[in-house]
């Protein structure tokens, strides 16, 4: 990999930067699925390897480890970024053009978002980090400090309590036309600030 | 609705479905941050090791034009101000940090009039401090390669390493079920202006985690923190 900035070979200078890069794609789409607007996902995604980088030698040798790191650290920096504490930064800008574009093909689920913003933060987040995000039950309670134990049964009551809500939003109809090409709640409901 | 029918419209719900970025943006964006590390954030020398690499590669990162200035120390360079192209805008002078008398610098900026808790010798604190910044060589580990900071870094450090102290009271006397006004008032980022030059969001977290422990919660500064700003002996004398 040749930094755009420098012309040095990045790889070359440390061996852990292919475990890092490899990183970045899933947590630009963790980014993607909790930012508003979209393109700030870039900024988010360039703090998180910031820190990543900076903390290199604290990295988890397992795989699982490591991601689960990751997280922990992305969840700090999207804290932030609610409280207004992350900045623009001109060097990802590229990324920050190419989200824009996927921004515009993003359709409403509204009544999945109401659902879930009716839950818990950490239900909800519990839910989107296994259903979204890809983690297990009991990886994504870490992020939070729940044990497997805790975890599973939070999962479980925070499950029941969306498919309640759900079927009160909209009479627990599956997703109708819009959903079959939609790719996305509307944005602003994603919030858990 | 069945389970598989709930999982399948979450999983349709996806705002990151169908988002794809390309290799080009990521890798800009990777090397981004490791520009962006040692600007934004803390951690002793480690955090200047991309800006270190890239200075001394010194193709398109560039430093500004040196300013006329007395220039006591050898680790003295001259140069002021940001990297080029970067929006950030620390106009202190960098330091070379390799040189021999690159400590005698670093003790020779510590802020003045910077509170430390009580039993806590500024001299002795100064001199730790800047023993743990490995000041005088290129750096091992996650240090390795590092040879330029800036001078706002280097106070920053020192701010960092007393609101550590600070934050250790804070907790401490929590633990006792004691409240210690003093070091509460210490969490103001009005009293690390060289922080708030270098941490980003600093002034925000410590209000919030100020107003947490005064309504009677440590548990944001706990988190924060202790999970990014020290480490468990830096809190401690």
């Amino acid at each position: 990999m040749v930094s755009a900035a420098s012309g040095r070979d990045l790889a070359a200078d440390n061996p852990i930067e292919p475990a890092l890069t490899a990183l970045m794609p899933a947590l630009l789409a963790y980014f993607v699925r909790r930012v508003q607007p979209t393109e700030d996902a870039a900024d988010c995604l360039s703090e998180t390897m910031a820190t990543l980088w900076m903390r290199r030698q604290s990295m988890p040798a397992e795989a699982e480890d490591a991601r689960k790191w990751s997280y922990g650290v992305a969840r700090n920096v999207l804290a932030n970024y609610r409280r207004g504490a992350v900045r623009r930064f001109a060097l990802v800008d590229r990324l920050r053009s190419e989200l824009t574009l996927h921004e515009e093909t993003v359709m409403p689920d509204s009544g999945l978002a109401q659902a879930l913003q009716q839950l818990d933060d950490k239900d909800k987040e519990l839910i989107l980090l296994v259903a979204w995000d890809g983690l297990g039950v009991a990886e994504a309670g870490s992020l939070f400090k729940l044990s497997p134990d805790a975890s599973r049964a939070r999962y479980s009551r925070a499950r029941r309590r969306l498919r309640t809500l759900l079927e009160g939003t909209d009479g627990g109809r599956e997703a109708d036309e819009t959903m079959t090409s939609r790719k996305g709640p509307q944005r602003a409901h994603h919030s858990t600030s | 609705m069945t389970e598989d029918e709930f999982d399948k419209r979450l999983t349709a719900a996806d705002p990151a479905e169908g988002m794809r970025a390309s290799r080009q943006a990521l890798d800009e964006a990777f090397a981004a941050s490791t520009v962006r590390a040692p600007i934004n954030r803390r951690r002793k020398l480690g955090v200047v090791a991309g800006v270190a690499s890239l200075v001394l590669i010194g193709s398109a990162i560039t430093l500004p034009a040196a300013a006329d200035a007395i220039r006591e120390f050898l680790a003295q360079t001259g140069e002021f101000g940001g990297l080029a192209g970067d929006s950030e805008s620390d106009s202190s002078e960098w330091i070379d940090v390799t040189q021999s008398d690159a400590s005698d610098y670093a003790l020779s900026v510590f802020p003045p009039g910077l509170r430390l808790p009580k039993g806590v010798d500024s001299q002795e604190f100064a001199a730790r401090v800047v023993v743990d910044l490995g000041l005088g060589s290129a750096g091992s580990g996650e240090d390795e390669g590092v040879r330029v900071v800036q001078e706002t870094g280097i106070k920053s450090e020192f701010e960092r390493r007393a609101l550590c102290l600070w934050i250790g009271e804070v907790l401490d006397s929590e633990q006792r079920g004691a409240v210690d006004a003093e070091a509460i008032d210490m969490l103001g980022a009005a009293h690390w202006p060289n922080m708030s030059e270098t941490f980003v969001g600093i002034e925000d977290f410590l209000a919030e985690a100020q107003a947490s422990v005064v309504g009677g919660s440590s548990e944001l500064l706990t988190e924060g923190a202790i999970g990014h700003l020290c480490t468990d002996a830096e809190r401690t004398w």
